[in-house]
């Protein structure tokens, strides 16, 4: 593996206009607080969940909406809004050391609640079940990226990750775990029980289903609450001094030449601010850059609320029947969208890894076998942890919306 | 989506850890591809200049290539070449004095009622060749004079490329020549009957350790290796040689217990791990 010692920050300048998408929180009922037109300041609550009232999302930026557009069935597609200079929502700073039920609100009213989510199902905790456990992802998604401790050091976000270590091993009366890359020594408030538990260095031990796994297997009546590091760090700042921090670290990695670097930039800035120069380093040709994980390709336009990494792919040339001339008629017609059969190879029991039966989950989940798959532990996994195995298996299946299907079949049981 | 998904495949692959990047096949085409490069040396070797044995093989291609295209539109799925597989390892192991009517009939019933009737390659639990062969034995008895012979020398850069690329688990073979050689040792017979053994060693790579007709969790596999190799030594004949009869058979019964023991090692490793959690 290799490590680049030398990560540049590249705080890019603020975009023109940012997007903020409702497809990040999964079967969001919006509930809009603003309106087109209207003009708005960084940390006020913009939209809203009609039903899990926890779920309160506020603007990373001061500016007017621009915008909103729907999506089908009412879902809310997303919010434009155009950046200008404004004041800054600050709310009365909170006591640090709050426990459980205040220290939960106080961050569901600061809009920061939508940080801590939960496996099974892995939605936005609801804040009345009490968790598992609490488990902090103290590691970017991906493998290559700097070491944690290297890039806290750089970013002078020390102090604010260990009170917010302690304000989020407080939430709930339950152990909270430190989930960190071996070798990497990170800030921890002192006398308090935060345990640590280190993962390796191949690019699964960054899923979060990998650590669920290991440290704590989910169930319905109890959830495990996971929090990025980098919410943690938003949280004790703003335990600290009463403002929410907005802008996200992204690590930017292309598979071939292109220098990896970090980027800091608000939630919600376009892709294209990103590339058109504005302090990252410029896109060689016959490439485009992605956001989010890239084993998963969700096509999306900015940067989400969860991303923390941004990849530079190639763009192949498209099929030559997909450009100019039609599809050539089959003889055989064969369906689209049928689940291919899985021939099992030593890449698709990688794919899932540390799993007992990897090959018997994934032929759970094409057939839809709920029971077999619930057995196999397909609580403590979402999307990101199967998406490997789509691209390994020679049956095409598209095994992240299978996975989604059996969770659906779950929660709503 | 799914077209591009495919595209880019190579080029994500390069962005996950070093596991995901051992070489390997991505695509059934590329798959069944290699299957049949890895048993052209054994074909060459054991066919030679027997124009019997092409014109066997030449009959058995036919034959199942008939039920892959029927079935295949029948079931409006596109065929591959895994029948094709199919019948070249048939070819191998069929007696040389085998009739065409059985031919035929030994093809069929072993692609059809091993494969096809599944849905095709992935979807079912037994090998189409083990089938096949098993159902020719049973009904002509007599035919075991004239045994097909395998050199081991030319099993071995097939299985080199099998289990090099990941296609072949290398546990399944070696725990059952590991049972085989030590219940051998135990029975006074000679350890060496399985371990040279040509056409056993092509049995144990192709057959038993066929990806969809053996164990697939890392315990099951030891295990299923293991029934394997004591059922050979079990049902070789008095005179201790190796034959295509006890071969098939160990092989067959094997596979039908190969998804009891992966339930069985699956339960096993939920529950140590549970306790080890817990403990």
């Amino acid at each position: 593996m290799q490590k680049d010692t030398n990560w540049p920050i590249f705080p890019i300048e603020t975009p023109a206009r940012i997007l903020l998408s409702g497809a990040d929180y999964r079967g969001l009922r919006p509930d809009l607080s603003v309106s087109e037109g209207e003009r708005i300041s960084a940390g006020q609550i913009v939209f809203a969940d009609r039903k899990r009232r926890w779920i309160r999302i506020p603007s990373p930026v001061s500016g007017k909406v621009v915008s909103i557009e729907r999506g089908p069935r009412r879902t809310l597609k997303h919010i434009e809004i155009e950046v200008s200079d404004g004041p800054e929502t600050t709310r009365p700073s909170v006591d640090v050391a709050a426990k459980g039920a205040p220290a939960r609100q106080a961050l569901i009213d600061a809009g920061l609640w939508s940080a801590i989510r939960q496996r099974p199902f892995d939605s936005v905790s609801d804040p009345d079940i009490p968790p598992k456990a609490i488990l902090v992802t103290a590691m970017f998604s991906d493998h290559t990226a700097p070491s944690l401790a290297e890039v806290m050091a750089h970013s002078q976000t020390e102090d604010d990750f260990v009170i917010g270590l302690q304000f989020v091993s407080n939430l709930a009366a339950c152990p909270a775990v430190l989930c960190h890359v071996r070798g990497d020594v990170l800030p921890v408030p002192k006398n308090t029980g935060l345990k640590q538990v280190a993962f390796g260095l191949d690019h699964s031990d960054r899923f979060v289903g990998t650590h669920v796994r290991k440290i704590a297997p989910a169930s319905t009546d109890a959830p495990v609450w996971y929090v990025n590091w980098q919410d943690v760090v938003a949280i004790g700042h703003f335990a600290r001094t009463g403002v929410v921090p907005h802008n996200r670290l992204l690590c930017l990695r292309g598979a071939s030449s292109y220098r990896p670097v970090l980027i800091r930039t608000p939630v919600g800035t376009p892709i294209s601010a990103i590339t058109a120069g504005s302090g990252a380093p410029a896109l060689p040709s016959g490439t485009a850059m992605i956001t989010g994980d890239p084993l998963q390709l969700k096509g999306a336009v900015a940067v989400g609320r969860y991303d923390d990494r941004l990849s530079v792919v190639e763009i192949l040339p498209d099929a030559p029947w997909t450009t100019k001339h039609p599809r050539p008629k089959r003889f055989f017609q064969s369906n689209a969208n049928r689940i291919g059969p899985i021939i099992p190879h030593r890449q698709l029991g990688h794919s899932l890894p540390e799993h007992p039966a990897p090959i018997a989950f994934l032929r759970a989940l094409a057939a839809g076998d709920v029971e077999t798959a619930l057995r196999l532990g397909c609580l403590d996994l979402a999307e990101p942890d199967v998406a490997a195995c789509s691209l390994t298996c020679v049956s095409g299946n598209d095994y992240p919306a299978l996975l989604r299907r059996v969770l659906d079949d779950l929660a709503g049981a | 989506m799914q077209k591009s998904t495919n595209r880019l495949r190579s080029e994500r692959l390069a962005l996950v850890g070093r596991k995901l990047r051992l070489p390997t096949f991505y695509s059934r085409w590329a798959m069944d591809l290699a299957w049949l490069v890895a048993l052209l040396p054994i074909l060459i070797t054991a066919g030679g200049p027997r124009m019997v044995f092409w014109s066997n093989l030449t009959l058995l291609v036919v034959t199942v290539l008939i039920w892959q295209v029927l079935f295949a539109i029948a079931r409006r799925r596109p065929p591959d070449l895994a029948s094709v597989t199919a019948a070249l390892g048939l070819a191998i192991l069929l007696p040389a004095d085998t009739s065409v009517m059985m031919i035929i009939m030994t093809a069929s019933f072993g692609i059809v009622l091993a494969e096809l009737i599944f849905g095709g390659r992935g979807w079912s639990f037994l090998n189409p060749v083990v089938v096949g062969i098993t159902f020719l034995m049973f009904s002509t008895p007599a035919l075991s004079g004239a045994q097909a012979q395998v050199a081991t020398l030319a099993v071995l850069p097939g299985a080199a490329l099998l289990i090099g690329s990941g296609l072949v688990h290398w546990q399944t073979p070696l725990a059952a020549l590991l049972a085989s050689s030590t219940a051998a040792l135990l029975l006074n017979l000679s350890p060496q009957t399985v371990l040279v053994d040509g056409t056993a060693l092509f049995v144990l790579i192709f057959l038993v350790a066929d990806p969809v007709a053996s164990a697939h969790t890392r315990i099951g596999r030891w295990a299923h290796g293991a029934l394997v190799g004591l059922l050979i030594v079990a049902l070789l004949p008095a005179s201790g040689t190796v034959t295509v009869q006890a071969l098939c058979f160990a092989a067959l019964l094997g596979s039908i217990f190969a998804p009891l023991i992966d339930a069985g090692a699956t339960t096993l490793a939920i529950r140590t791990t549970r306790r080890a959690r817990n403990g």
